[in-house]
């Protein structure tokens, strides 16, 4: 239905093809339309015509043209926004927010274009006993369903030691891994590092190339006291582009260090405040997995001076703040339906009037069903530097995202606060970010907001289910911004 | 720039106060607490009736639509008018924007739902009397107006979401 306008096509050439050839094929048709047909006011194809051979025929028109044409036509699509267009040259540093989207230029094909290496990471410690342990057994049986004859499963599970439940391998016999999963008992301690170490040695059985590779890790509890050694292990993973997701469950594991390893690996943190969600929870982390369109995507920024990326988070399709490794952002997985979201802060130090910013941004992807491995995609932000700003309006979206961005920060602020034993200041931002949710139509956050500075005033701290919640609720309102329009129903 | 309700010392550029979670771009500052449970988003402006001036008329040829939903992206020439809606074989209506693939149909798209033209004035989009009607940017559209359309609104079409951009 739609006419996709190639004024390449137009003139019918190829888009390499050299100046004269623009100029000659687009006389040659010119000539073609008769004296009173040469009305660009009524005749469309005219009209058409000489649009064409404005844009071509001009090489700085025709370049951006192609860039524009290059970018309709790649594999992935990627829109930057910017909340705003240009800066005021001022005395100050200034702020300045990126969107960036990232999404399939074609929606990739049903069948799943590559077979995945998944291991799961349980925590069988005595207080994991009960409705915990089950759901993750009923959870884990459940995946199992669902894998296919190409995907590689292995699960561990782990106490103060670990041991290898099922070794990685194709899922031949479903019932007799079932059986195997059922016999998992609990007792004893935490160390997650036991678990990581025995899972990525059965993930590494495989040829990694090969597979999707993720590694689940489902935990109750603080590890004590090798934190370090697991992030090292981590970090040598998500160097051979393993992804880590973690689901804590209930309120007494680390958030932080579990936030860490997610964050620079491309994976998930995520609270299961009740058994019941377990479920859910493991169900997502295979269903993105399904429609998984690119992946070990990473993205480097490359900041002239005087220009800092203080921030990155991931909104879309789930919200994760996301770090640094090795130089680059790892933003996991893109999937076919939900375009991958990032929002980015930028701080700008005091530039020229005149001059033009600009910050490239490389996407580096893997997209199995077009055969690309680690291709890279350019783009840059450009930002205008002028002596005095007009008042531009920011795009609806990014003053969304920013600010549910901002609440989550205040709530992490009101910990440091804690922590720092400024109770006064805590109690008076949990308050306003109280207010605040309440104004955001966010009823029960804004609730749970209340009763934590109250609990702050008098006790002089949160709860820790109180802080988990508003956490990971503030965060999840992050996405809720990009995919509220998707969630209508008529 | 200072938050104009605790106070505090922000970044030019900054968005949202970080101490007390004010919005803090001026024009808005009232409408972002009119917020009712169903929306708490910042309004932007009323776009401006048709009648009423206009900023000059952005240079457009021709106009890109992106559907998030679907990831699709259609490019569509200004030449003429854009009719937007969803294919109608019996009618032999067939819009150039068709939402159909787009599960239009779920989403509350009408047959013949709205207008993209270039005008004297610039783009402008017109509501073509839909049944679940036009939103341009949080402002729903009376029916049968045109309004002006920039590069990075944000159009729903019963409830499905379209980025538009205009490119010269």
């Amino acid at each position: 239905m739609g006419k996709p306008i190639n004024y390449y096509d137009i003139l019918g050439l190829a888009p390499d093809a050299d100046h004269e050839e623009i100029v000659a094929e687009a006389e040659k048709l010119s000539a073609r339309f008769p004296e009173h047909l040469r009305d660009p006011e009524n005749n469309v194809a005219f009209r058409q015509l000489l649009k064409a051979y404005e844009v071509l025929g001009s090489p700085e028109k025709r370049a951006k043209y192609d860039r524009q044409l290059a970018e309709s036509q790649s594999p992935l699509n990627i829109n930057l926004q910017t909340s705003r267009r240009t800066i005021g040259a001022i005395n100050s540093a200034q702020l300045l927010y990126v969107l960036a989207e990232l999404h399939p230029t074609l929606l990739p094909v049903k069948e799943r274009p590559m077979p995945i290496n998944i291991c799961l990471v349980i925590d069988r410690s005595t207080s994991m006993q009960g409705a915990r342990l089950d759901r993750v057994k009923s959870a884990a049986k459940l995946i199992i369903q669902q894998l296919s004859q190409k995907d590689i499963i292995s699960v561990i599970s782990f106490s103060d030691r670990a041991e290898i439940i099922s070794p990685a391998g194709h899922v031949y016999n479903r019932a007799q891994l079932t059986n195997r999963i059922d016999g998992i008992s609990p007792s004893g301690g935490t160390e997650i590092y036991q678990g990581l170490k025995a899972g990525l040695a059965e993930m590494r059985n495989v040829d990694l190339h090969r597979y999707l590779n993720k590694l689940v890790l489902l935990t109750d509890g603080h590890t004590y006291g090798d934190e370090e050694q697991c992030l090292k292990l981590a970090q040598e993973a998500i160097g051979q582009d393993i992804i880590f997701s973690a689901l804590g469950i209930g309120t007494d594991w680390n958030d932080q260090f579990l936030d860490q390893i997610a964050a620079i690996s491309g994976g998930q943190s995520m609270y299961i405040e009740a058994p019941d969600q377990i479920i859910t929870g493991l169900q997502n982390e295979i269903e993105g997995l399904g429609a998984v369109y690119a992946h070990n995507t990473k993205l480097s920024v490359n900041t002239p001076p005087g220009i800092r990326l203080n921030y990155t988070m991931k909104i879309s399709p789930f919200a994760q703040p996301l770090s640094f490794f090795q130089n680059q952002i790892r933003l996991g997985t893109i999937a076919g339906r939900s375009p991958l979201m990032l929002l980015m802060e930028l701080t700008i130090e005091p530039q020229k009037p005149g001059s033009k910013l600009i910050i490239p941004l490389t996407i580096m992807a893997d997209i199995p069903s077009r055969q690309i491995h680690q291709q890279s995609f350019q783009r840059q932000i450009e930002v205008s530097v002028v002596e005095h700003e007009p008042q531009f309006v920011p795009p609806p979206t990014i003053i969304r995202a920013v600010q549910m961005l901002n609440f989550y920060r205040m709530n992490e602020r009101v910990w440091d606060d804690v922590k720092g034993g400024q109770l006064d200041k805590a109690t008076q931002r949990m308050r306003r970010l109280s207010t605040r949710l309440m104004e955001s139509g966010q009823p029960s956050l804004a609730y749970d907001a209340l009763v934590e500075t109250q609990r702050i005033a008098r006790m002089g701290t949160l709860s820790a289910e109180g802080r988990k919640r508003l956490k990971y609720g503030t965060r999840s309102l992050l996405t809720g911004t990009i995919s509220a329009d998707k969630k209508y129903e008529v | 720039m200072k938050c104009k309700e605790c106070g505090h010392e922000e970044m030019t550029g900054a968005l949202f106060c970080s101490e007390c979670g004010a919005y803090l771009v001026a024009k808005q500052q009232t409408s972002v607490k009119q917020t009712s449970s169903s929306d708490s988003l910042p309004t932007p402006e009323q776009p401006s009736l048709w009648d009423q001036e206009l900023p000059p008329s952005e240079e457009a040829s021709q106009v890109s639509f992106l559907i998030p939903s679907s990831g699709r992206r259609v490019n569509l020439s200004l030449d003429e008018a854009i009719y937007i809606g969803r294919a109608d074989p019996a009618k032999n209506n067939y819009p150039e924007l068709d939402l159909t693939e787009d599960n239009g149909a779920e989403y509350g798209v009408s047959r013949l739902h709205a207008a993209v033209k270039l005008s004297h004035q610039g783009v402008v989009i017109t509501d073509l009397n839909s049944t679940n009607g036009t939103i341009l940017n949080n402002f729903r559209l009376p029916s049968d107006l045109p309004y002006p359309l920039h590069s990075g609104d944000e159009l729903r079409f019963g409830y499905l979401l379209v980025n538009v951009f205009l490119e010269d």
